[in-house]
This record gives structure tokens, C-alpha cells and sequence, in this order.
């Protein structure tokens, strides 16, 4: 590992290649005041950030510390302000009875609120429950509420324009497979020593017919629409690329299988989005499987 | 100011004295771009680039370990970072799934050196071009050890991959340059 390469013909290539490379320009001195100028010193501006920060923190404990004892009576928690008075809510029955049959004829996916007041049983009405005499319809299905001071934390609707489908189903599917196979799931630590955010697993399948990995992960791999998040898929008889992410819970996923010495390395790992993902730990892994037994022989964990 | 020592620059930093940083922008700037104009090659770019690095480098000054780097290879540390996901940006990365054998090429390490080390004109002007056409962290790596003769330790230090699956990236980059060489 220490020793030093000559490899001469890439030094002169490469002395060549930078011989020309640009000096850093006179002005960069003013430049870079200009910048320290702009920004704060970066100390002072971490102190501000914590400051306010905190000064978030009381305000919002100051609202709530507030509303909770503005009346004499005991108030509800604030998700579950909304009340339904009794007449109002019969009202909507009568009302809403003809409409139902109608509704019922269509595929709408966002129903009125009277509506959804009264069809407790629907699959469509999930975000309601009765409490009591009161009903709690979930918030991006509420008229607006005459308290003004009242806030939901998350008051917005996503739709998904495709139908979502869970990438880590891949995962399960490897999982068994290699279950059925007697495959042992190795595990690689491939993020730093502080941070457990990525997930690294890898799995040696013999190269037979009658497992076809690859076949496999390209029948998994067609379950998914291309539109999905994150999707890429390449292959060959050689190598095998999947990848999808998952914006509802900000993960990204990436499969790899790659034919080495009549055996099939698959290598699966799942990261927050945004993680750089290095493939160091993988290629270590590589190596030494080009030289030694398969891991299912193996404990060691990389 | 110019005659401060590097500890004194980065307690200068740490206690957010503007001449501390100035002072160490001024010593280690050239150094720094230097190694991002390489890859980067505009030179209004590589200069964001340097700014973010020290900008970046004093916003971190706690984290930085006087046992594990010099200040300079701490500095290029943060740049390396930097220009990596520039570049990334720049052109995202393709993944090729062609099926290359070449990293599967039997070659002793001799031989390979042997082979990389011809001195014909012609391997040498096939190997610039070759080189620009590598990923940005073999080209990387190639820069740092061959043409900034950094030890793989510093460089490990420098890219935050250990030193035996850098060596082992070293070894596959030289011998897919050496199959392409021999197409």
C-alpha cells in the first residue's frame, strides 16, 4: 500500500495536462473580503441562529401556554377543535343522503366536508373518527374554522400522482429470496463512524439457472413505473442498476448485482436523500470476494 | 500578521478575528485553487469554489484536529468536498454498465507499472485524453497522487476513504487506463 507508483507515461500525461492550469487572479484578496463583508463572522452568526432559534421556541410555547387557558373551561387539544353541533350535523345527513347515491357513482377523490361527516364507513372517509358527540374529520377536509389562532402542523394535501408503492418491498423480496436459497445477508458499515443514517446490505448468490438472479431483480424491477421517484434502471448480462426513492419518507435506494466468479454479488443500500454514498466499503467488499470463499461461509463483517 | 504561525492563525480564526482569516487565506489560496482549477478549469468558478472552502473552513475551525492534518491538507480536504460536488452537479454521474472487463485484466503490479511507464509519445497523449474521460474521483485521485505526490495516507485523509480500498481504486483506475491503452 505504501509503495509508490513510477508509472511514468501517467505522470507526463498528467504534468502535461495541468502545465497550463490558470493563477488565481490578483483580485481574489478583495474578492474574498467582499464575501467576509457580506457574511457575518461564522461563529457569531451560529450564536444568532441558536438564539433564534430559541426565541421560536418561547413564542411558540407562549401561543400555546395562551390558548390553553384563554377560556375558564378545559379545552380540547387543538387538532380536535372542531366540533359538530348535533343539528348542524343532521342537517347534513338529510342532505347529504341524496347526494351519496350520486357520489357513489363516481371516483371523486375529495369528497365534501357534509359528506364526510356521515359516511363513517367508507373506505374514502379513513381520516374520520367519531369522539363522543363530536366528529374530527382530518384537517385538509375542514371548512375553514372560525378561530383564526388556530394552526394544524401539517395543513397541506399531496397527492401522489402515481399510485405509491414502497420501494422497500425490493428489499423484502432479496430477503426472501435469499432466505429460500440459504443465503446469508452480510452487513457492510458504509457510513462513517458517526452517523448510522445508511443501511448496507449484501448478499452472494451462486450463479445458477435456476435461481437467475438476475431475472429476478428485473421481474422486481418492472413492478415499479418508471415515472416512480428516483427510478434508473440499467443492465446487462454482466451488471444490474436499480434505483428508486422514497419522497414520503426521504429515502433513496440503490441495488447493485454484478456476476463475479460464478457467483452474484448483490449489494443493497437505503440512505436520507441527499447522503453522498460512497462506494468504498462495496469495492472493498468486491476485492476481497474476488479472493476468498463466499460470505455464506463467512461471519466477518466488514 | 505574516509572521503568525499556523496554530496562531487558527486560534486567530477560532476567536473570529478577520486578520486571522485573512492571513490564512492569503497563505494557503494559491494552494487551494490550484487543486480546483485543475478539475474545475473556469477560473470564476474555482474562485467560488476556493471562497466557499475557506468560508466553510472558518465556519468548522473547531473541527479541525492539528494531529490528523496539516492545515493546508485540512483545507484541501474541505476543497476536494467541494469541487466533488460541483462537479457532480455540473454533469450528473453516469452509471456505466457495459460490460467492461478491464479491471478483470490479469496483470501483475510490475507489469502494469512497466506498461504505464513505456515513455512512447503516443501513450502519453492517449493518456491525457483517456484521463479526462474518467469519473471525476479517478481523475481526482490520479491528480493527487501522480501529479501532487501526496501519500495515499494524506490522500485518504483528503477524499475520506480509507487507505486500502483507495489503493485498491488506484490499482483498478491504472489498469482500465492500461486496457484502454492497448485498444
Amino acid at each position: 500500500m505504501n509503495k509508490i507508483y513510477k508509472d511514468t507515461d501517467l505522470r507526463e500525461a498528467l504534468r502535461r495536462k495541468y502545465s497550463d492550469v490558470p493563477q488565481l487572479p490578483a483580485d481574489f484578496m478583495a474578492k474574498m473580503e467582499e464575501r467576509l463583508d457580506a457574511k457575518p463572522v461564522a461563529k457569531s452568526r451560529h450564536q444568532w441562529r441558536w438564539v433564534a432559534a430559541a426565541a421560536c421556541v418561547l413564542i411558540m410555547v407562549g401561543i400555546g401556554f395562551t390558548m390553553l387557558h384563554k377560556d375558564d373551561e378545559l379545552r380540547k387539544p387543538l387538532l380536535a377543535e372542531t366540533t359538530v353541533k348535533p343539528n348542524r350535523e343532521v342537517a347534513k345527513v338529510e342532505k347529504g343522503s341524496e347526494v351519496q347515491k350520486k357520489q357513489q357513482e363516481t371516483t371523486e377523490p375529495h369528497i365534501p366536508v357534509s359528506l364526510n361527516r356521515q359516511r363513517t364507513a367508507s373506505p374514502q372517509n379513513m381520516n374520520q373518527e367519531t369522539v363522543g358527540n363530536e366528529q374530527i374529520v382530518a384537517p385538509h377536509e375542514t371548512e375553514p374554522l372560525s378561530n383564526p389562532n388556530i394552526h394544524y402542523a401539517a395543513n397541506e394535501h399531496k397527492n401522489d400522482t402515481i399510485p405509491y408503492q414502497d420501494p422497500a418491498r425490493v428489499d423484502e423480496f432479496i430477503a426472501k429470496l435469499a432466505d429460500f436459497y440459504n443465503v446469508r445477508q452480510g452487513e457492510l458499515k458504509c457510513s462513517a463512524s458517526n452517523d448510522s443514517n445508511m443501511v448496507s446490505t449484501v448478499y452472494v448468490f451462486p450463479d445458477k439457472k435456476e435461481i437467475d438472479v438476475f431475472a429476478r431483480l428485473l421481474q422486481v424491477a418492472c413492478w415499479y413505473k418508471s415515472e416512480t421517484s428516483g427510478y434508473r434502471l440499467n443492465f446487462s448480462h454482466q451488471q444490474f442498476l436499480f434505483e428508486l426513492k422514497d419522497m414520503r419518507r426521504n429515502l433513496q435506494y440503490r441495488w447493485i448485482a454484478e456476476r463475479i466468479n460464478g457467483r452474484i454479488l448483490l449489494y443493497g443500500t437505503n440512505a436520507p436523500i441527499g447522503v453522498t454514498e460512497s462506494s468504498a466499503c462495496y469495492q472493498e467488499y468486491r476485492n476481497e470476494l474476488m479472493h476468498i470463499n463466499s460470505i455464506n461461509n463467512k461471519t466477518k463483517k466488514i | 500578521m505574516s509572521a503568525l504561525t499556523e496554530t496562531e492563525i487558527i486560534d486567530a480564526v477560532r476567536r473570529g478575528q478577520r486578520e486571522g482569516q485573512t492571513e490564512m487565506v492569503r497563505r494557503y489560496a494559491e494552494r487551494v485553487f490550484a487543486m480546483i482549477v485543475r478539475q474545475v478549469t473556469d477560473v470564476m468558478d474555482a474562485q467560488e469554489l476556493m471562497q466557499d472552502a475557506f468560508l466553510r473552513a472558518f465556519a468548522h475551525i473547531d473541527s479541525y484536529d492539528s494531529r490528523k492534518a496539516s492545515l493546508s491538507t485540512w483545507l484541501c480536504r474541505i476543497a476536494y468536498r467541494l469541487t466533488l460536488d460541483f462537479l457532480k452537479r455540473r454533469h450528473p454521474v453516469i452509471v456505466s454498465i457495459e460490460d467492461d472487463r478491464a479491471w478483470q485484466t490479469d496483470i501483475g503490479d510490475e507489469q502494469l507499472e512497466e506498461e504505464l511507464s513505456s515513455g512512447r509519445e503516443e501513450n502519453i497523449e492517449r493518456l491525457q485524453m483517456l484521463i479526462d474521460q474518467l469519473p471525476d474521483e479517478e481523475r481526482l485521485l490520479l491528480t493527487l497522487y501522480y501529479f501532487e505526490n501526496r501519500p495515499l495516507t494524506e490522500i485518504a485523509y483528503i477524499t475520506g476513504i480509507e487507505a486500502k480500498p483507495l489503493a485498491n481504486r488506484l490499482y483498478r483506475t491504472r489498469k482500465k487506463l492500461y486496457k484502454q491503452l492497448k485498444q
